[in-house]
């Protein structure tokens, strides 16, 4: 079975009633890391959001099977609970919610979700100070509130460590690469490489092929005006990065 | 307008049968000056412009008897009080209950005595501050309440002595079938260079309607540093209508900070006197509305003398029906120069039907001086809100982890750990009520 099942997504947004997605197919087999690339306006992130329940967009057409379930039947906390994971392009900031409490809330929320026990404080700080040491984030990085006073790379590392504690089966990365100096860059994707497993599926939404060279994808799909206009192996990315996008929006961009 | 004069010779003949056992002569003035002033102002209406968002209304059409003479029995509603150590001293229906008040035995340098016996020394600081006509000049409230002072306590805090524990005033309303009034008095004196911190705890037994009417004088001398905390926490039957005078002098350091929660309405109003340089005062506070709640909390600063700072920043949440006012002015006085004042006013509003007014005024005579104020309105934050759901909490949860931590903020301004503790207990309490109501509505 699939892990996740993209049937002919149509979606607006709901405010402007204009349709910003318009038939996209995709699917994803456990294991696999897709990479969607395309200009900017083309869809990309309305495709992430949908995915992950946000509000203010509705699905006029087509379906999205994940694991089985109807995604689009759930709510955003249940998609989540299911092990449907974003990682923000834009990180929120939440001053006076301790990043800690918020994790833990977060990790609690998912393990009552699926009828397991709840973690104390204790074993829940031990469970994380050890995936944040990978990520290179001190104690110091923990005591904050939600992102609050973090730089940009740090915010996504942030993202990431969320990712590894919350051990989601999908992973939607939106532009994780955007803002990231190259050791930040290296960080972040030795995070991301570190949580592909047999079982996970990842879907990398980039502008730019730079992430690509370290997070190498099996299936590389370009999309434009709201549709995927061509699906091939990595070498598609390096075609992209060489000719731009403009064979599939009539520009440069 | 015969039916609210009836209403005011009500009120106030409920208040004028009220008295302080034993109190001397010169007492029957101020109470009779206080019944004129309220006879000539009446209950306000919203045609007043001090009053203009709080309406009295509610008030005049109960019938308000004066607390019986003899204490009632009552526990001290532990779970309503703020939860901090502190040197205790218990008022039940405006009177003093000697007996579970912290009257001997106080550190060095603190003295707490019974308003009565205060009242007997000649020229003492209870006299002075009842005889203070501007204590009720244009306040009908507060004249109101001097025409039927119930009791209260002298708190005098040495030149140049350090209380560390708090004082903790528990002011407790409780009434049967028979709406109460009282009229709680507290006088408080902190000398020169003298540092202390006063809480007030005012709660509720019982599903009774009473009026807690009160009236604080604070004078902070040369220098002192001294904290005040308020926690309204009365019960939701309840009125309660607190005017606090202070007056700072040279280099004082004087911090209010007030959180209300409880009562069915309630004005919180503080005026300060800033009568000397290099003070800084401030007023904050946090204030949480549900259902058939009116929350008021009204300050006025006057900064007399140069080179001061007022503070000033407000947090309200107004659930369901509830309704918050906000009233701030500002007075800077000629030779207030290098005057340098601050006012903000925020609230959140948790359902359509919540309200706030917001009333921000300065009133500036000296030309070089820095104030500034604002106020904001404001609903939940949808980025903050999406990004706790994408992270698998549900809903209501992540509504709730926004509001405490947006209430919290607020604690920032309480300088003592413990009350800040204490304070925030409350909030936590106030969520988890909200919580039950919505899980019970869904």
């Amino acid at each position: 079975m699939a892990l996740l099942e993209i049937k002919n997504l149509h979606a607006s947004l709901e405010e402007e009633d204009k349709e910003i997605l318009k038939g996209i197919d995709l699917v994803i087999q456990p294991g696999e890391v897709h990479a969607i690339m395309g200009p900017n306006g083309s869809g990309k992130s309305t495709l992430s959001y949908v995915l992950a329940g946000r509000d203010g967009y509705e699905v006029t057409e087509g379906e999205v099977t994940f694991d089985g379930k109807d995604l689009l039947e759930l709510e955003a906390n249940e998609r989540a609970n299911e092990g449907v994971f974003l990682a923000f392009q834009y990180p929120v900031e939440i001053p006076g919610v301790p990043g800690m409490t918020f994790l833990r809330e977060a990790l609690n929320s998912k393990r009552k979700y699926h009828g397991e026990e709840e973690l104390d404080a204790m074993q829940f700080l031990k469970l994380v100070r050890e995936k944040a040491k990978a990520l290179e984030m001190g104690d110091d990085m923990l005591k904050r509130a939600v992102n609050v006073g973090f730089s940009g790379g740090e915010k996504k590392r942030n993202e990431i460590l969320q990712m590894a504690v919350l051990e989601p089966t999908l992973c939607v990365l939106d532009e994780t690469d955007s803002g990231l100096d190259i050791d930040a860059l290296k960080i972040v994707a030795d995070g991301v490489n570190a949580l592909r497993n047999e079982n996970r599926g990842m879907l990398l939404i980039t502008h730019y092929q730079r992430l690509l060279d370290y997070i190498q994808p099996d299936f590389v799909h370009v999309m434009a005006a709201g549709k995927i206009q061509r699906s091939g192996g990595k070498e598609l990315a390096l075609e992209l990065e060489e000719k731009g996008y403009a064979d599939f929006t009539g520009k440069a961009a | 307008m015969p039916n609210d004069m009836a209403n005011d010779n009500a009120l106030l003949k409920a208040f004028s049968a009220m008295h302080v056992d034993g109190a001397p002569d010169w007492f029957g003035a101020v109470t009779a000056a206080g019944a004129e002033t309220f006879e000539t102002l009446g209950l306000p209406t919203n045609r007043t412009e001090a009053w203009k968002y709080t309406s009295l209304r509610g008030l005049g059409g109960l019938a308000f008897a004066a607390p019986s003479a003899d204490l009632e029995p009552v526990e001290i509603p532990r779970d309503s009080v703020a939860d901090i150590k502190g040197i205790e001293i218990v008022l039940v229906n405006g009177r003093l209950d000697e007996s579970r008040s912290a009257l001997d035995n106080l550190p060095v340098g603190l003295a707490i005595t019974p308003l009565s016996k205060a009242m007997e020394r000649d020229g003492g600081a209870v006299k002075h501050a009842l005889q203070d006509e501007s204590a009720i000049d244009g306040l009908p409230l507060a004249a109101l309440s001097t025409a039927g002072i119930t009791g209260g306590v002298l708190i005098e805090v040495a030149r140049n002595a350090d209380i560390a524990k708090p004082i903790h005033i528990i002011s407790i309303g409780t009434a049967g079938d028979e709406p109460v009034a009282f009229a709680p008095r507290n006088v408080v004196w902190v000398g020169a260079n003298a540092k202390a911190t006063l809480v007030e705890s005012h709660v509720g037994v019982g599903e009774g309607s009473y009026f807690s009417n009160s009236v604080t004088h604070v004078t902070v001398e040369d220098e002192a540093i001294f904290h005040h905390y308020k926690l309204q926490n009365e019960a939701r039957s309840a009125y309660h209508v607190a005017m606090t005078h202070v007056t700072c002098g040279e280099k004082v350091i004087y911090d209010n900070f007030a959180l209300s929660c409880g009562s069915k309405l309630a004005r919180n109003e503080i005026r300060g006197k800033l009568d000397g340089s290099e003070i800084l005062y401030a007023v904050n506070g946090v204030y949480m509305a549900a259902a058939n709640q009116h929350l008021d909390n009204t300050t006025f600063i006057e900064h007399a003398k140069p080179n001061s700072q007022s503070r000033e920043i407000y947090k309200g949440v107004l659930d369901e029906n509830g309704r918050g006012v906000f009233q701030g002015k500002i007075l800077v006085q000629r030779p207030a120069q290098k005057t340098d004042g601050y006012q903000m006013n925020r609230a959140l509003l948790l359902s359509r039907k919540a309200e706030i007014d917001s009333k921000p005024e300065l009133e500036i005579y000296a030309d070089d001086v820095k104030c500034s104020h604002g106020a904001t309105v404001g609903e939940l934050d949808d980025n903050q809100l999406f990004y706790l759901k994408a992270r698998g909490i549900a809903e209501h949860d992540a509504r709730n982890m926004l509001i405490e931590a947006y209430l919290r903020d607020a604690l920032e301004e309480i300088r003592m750990d413990s009350v800040a503790q204490a304070f925030g207990a409350k909030i936590t309490d106030w969520l988890a009520e909200r919580a039950k109501r919505e899980d019970a509505a869904s």
